[in-house]
């Protein structure tokens, strides 16, 4: 590849990314911090689908009984989705254990299914999806709820945080979920958040106006806030109070995770490409297309990267086999030459951006994370992350895969 | 009442709108640091240029104090300059005009400019240094070096030109007292380099005159390493 179409192509992605940067700036400096207060307690049910949890259904459902919010007015529906462990005789206990339990059980057809088995039983004017890995903190329907008193709101989701937080991957995802919380917050403030995962209350009616969820879709929670965005409804973020949940640990978890979530990501933006449109707002001409501009410049800079980190090495190998020997001379010469080259101070740039965002989120999250696990995340896992955007992609033209 | 119920219901949803003030803004803002950051780059860049053609002066200078006391000296003792200052500088310079090269491009104008008297001030330490050789029986060896950096070049491969001036700062690594190379684009416009060329007859690169021999084939290590021996 020509040495001016490399820079050629470099430079469009890094104004992309300047741009859809800036417009957070924008966002975070618009933003105002809205403490909601709880008016009335409505009855909610939680909706607990439940594949092979033997380990941590229990411990989510606790966490439930636990809440602080009237007793009387929470009830859980487990649905065991044709468990192959000892998911069912836990929920069964749990269910003599605790009266407001209900346990239902059918075959093995996935996650969405399993959500709609549950949601048709439902009688509460809220019902809440609960992961049966997670687990909430106490005080969070009563920072939740008050979202949905807000006739324009249809479901709320909140802060996720690690619950395992031992090993490399773990340590860096932490700093991972807590940024993207951060933006999470930041584009329910225009009201174009689209994603409502492990944990969400959405306003009953919705689903039996709606729909249910769709059963053949692999990011089935992605799809659903997408409908509630295109009937112009608001998808609310909670920053005060968190869920916690198991997060990959193993190179393969992680990766068939992302490339999950990826490839359903992609399948439901082009399902939903009608709200690619000016009459959607920001959300159609700049939140959605910048998600697919993101893909685009995240994937071309891998690539890019990638291919001059292979030719430079292969170089590398071959000079050094004809007798050359590397050598660093650091003198202000080569340093500000270094510094110099426009990849560099770009990088500098977008560095000083993350940093401001990833310093404003601690303070407004009170997340006490690692500034190394700060820099390790950015100049490792992001790098992992994009190379699972590949993978996606590749899956999505080249075969479907199967979860 | 049908209206007003509709109106009503209207009211319960997000009203989407596009404030393209913001967005406006936005692209300035983006505009104006993207627009900096290259200026920023480039300036610093520019002003190793600067820096680059101070070396340059001083080494001609240097060169030129040489080349005076030797005039002034006239039957004198060539072989009492102290040449070795001349020798590490000249290696230096070469190195600042590689990277160079590197960060603002091998066909830059300023790169080129600057080349282009690099070349002058190696064919000027060339002629003293082939002076002091052989007058002062010195056992250090001088080869010239001629490639190309035009990938299309019908006169021969630019990559193996680059390989080859690798191998050549390998053996300077190795042998810094005794060896010194003199690079030479051949596609420098300048009629001194002009008649270097035709001088040892040069027709394709990667080309290399040692001991006063012209080499017209790709040399590895252990063959250069030998001349030295």
């Amino acid at each position: 590849m020509a040495v001016e179409t490399e820079k050629l192509i470099f430079y469009l992605m890094s104004f992309i990314a300047l741009f859809i940067s800036i417009f957070f700036l924008m966002t975070f400096l618009r933003f105002k911090r809205k403490e909601e207060k709880l008016k009335r307690t409505p009855s909610i049910t939680f909706v607990v689908p439940a594949y092979n949890e033997e380990n941590h259904l229990k411990g989510s459902v606790d966490s439930v009984m636990k809440l602080d919010y009237p007793k009387n007015k929470i009830k859980i529906i487990i649905v065991d989705d044709g468990s192959s462990d000892n998911t069912l005789n836990i929920a069964k206990a749990l269910s003599k254990k605790y009266k407001r339990i209900k346990v239902l059980h059918k075959k093995n057809e996935g996650k969405a299914t399993a959500l709609n088995y549950g949601i048709k039983m439902v009688k509460t004017e809220l019902t809440a999806l609960l992961d049966a890995d997670t687990i909430l903190q106490r005080d969070i329907l009563k920072k939740a709820i008050p979202y949905l008193q807000d006739k324009k709101t249809m479901t709320v989701m909140c802060r996720l945080v690690p619950s395992n937080k031992h090993g490399f991957l773990a340590k860096v995802q932490e700093v991972e979920y807590a940024i993207v919380s951060f933006f999470r917050k930041l584009l329910s403030s225009i009201s174009v958040l689209t994603i409502a995962p492990a944990f969400s209350i959405y306003k009953t009616k919705f689903f039996h106006k709606y729909g249910y969820f769709d059963k053949d879709n692999i990011t089935e929670d992605f799809e659903m806030t997408l409908r509630v965005q295109s009937h112009n409804y608001d998808v609310a973020c909670v920053l005060d109070s968190y869920a916690s949940t198991i997060v990959p640990t193993t190179f393969n978890q992680l990766k068939r995770q992302r490339v999950r979530w990826n490839y359903g990501t992609f399948y439901n933006l082009y399902k939903y490409k009608r709200l690619f449109a000016p009459k959607y707002g920001d959300l159609g001409i700049f939140v959605l297309p910048s998600q697919v501009l993101i893909v685009a410049v995240a994937v071309t800079v891998f690539c890019l990267a990638f291919y001059q980190l292979l030719t430079a090495v292969l170089r590398f190998i071959e000079l050094l086999f004809v007798g050359w020997k590397p050598y660093l001379e650091l003198n202000l010469f080569n340093i500000s030459l270094f510094f110099s080259d426009p990849r560099v101070v770009f990088t500098i740039i977008a560095l000083t951006i993350s940093l401001f965002f990833f310093t404003i989120m601690r303070r407004y999250t009170k997340e006490k994370v690692n500034f190394l696990n700060f820099f390790v995340y950015v100049f490792t896992y992001i790098w992992l992350t994009v190379s699972f955007y590949v993978i996606a992609i590749f899956r999505l033209l080249i075969k479907k895969p199967k979860w | 009442m049908v209206r007003a119920k509709k109106e009503k219901h209207e009211e319960e949803r997000i009203k989407r709108q596009i404030d393209l003030g913001k967005y406006l803004s936005v692209f300035a803002i983006t505009a104006l640091i993207f627009i900096l950051g290259i200026f920023l780059g480039n300036y610093i860049a520019y002003s190793r240029v600067g820096e680059l053609e101070k070396a340059q002066e001083e080494l001609t200078a240097q060169i030129m104090g040489l080349e005076l006391k030797d005039a002034l000296l006239k039957y004198g003792d060539v072989c009492s300059l102290t040449w070795q200052d001349i020798w590490e500088e000249k290696v230096k310079t070469g190195e600042k005009i590689d990277k160079l090269e590197g960060r603002l491009g091998k066909n830059n104008a300023d790169v080129l400019r600057q080349k282009e008297i690099y070349e002058l001030i190696e064919i000027r330490t060339f002629l003293l240094l082939k002076e002091i050789k052989e007058k002062c029986n010195e056992t250090f060896e001088i080869i010239l070096f001629f490639y190309t950096n035009d990938k299309n070049d019908p006169k021969g491969s630019s990559t193996l030109c680059e390989t080859q001036g690798y191998v050549l700062d390998a053996l300077y690594q190795r042998y810094p007292d005794k060896v010194n190379t003199f690079a030479f684009d051949i596609n420098t416009k300048n009629p001194a380099t002009d008649i270097l060329q035709q001088l040892y007859n040069i027709t394709k690169v990667p080309s290399l005159i040692i001991k006063e021999k012209l080499y017209t084939e790709y040399m590895n290590f252990a063959a250069l390493e030998k001349f030295l021996t």
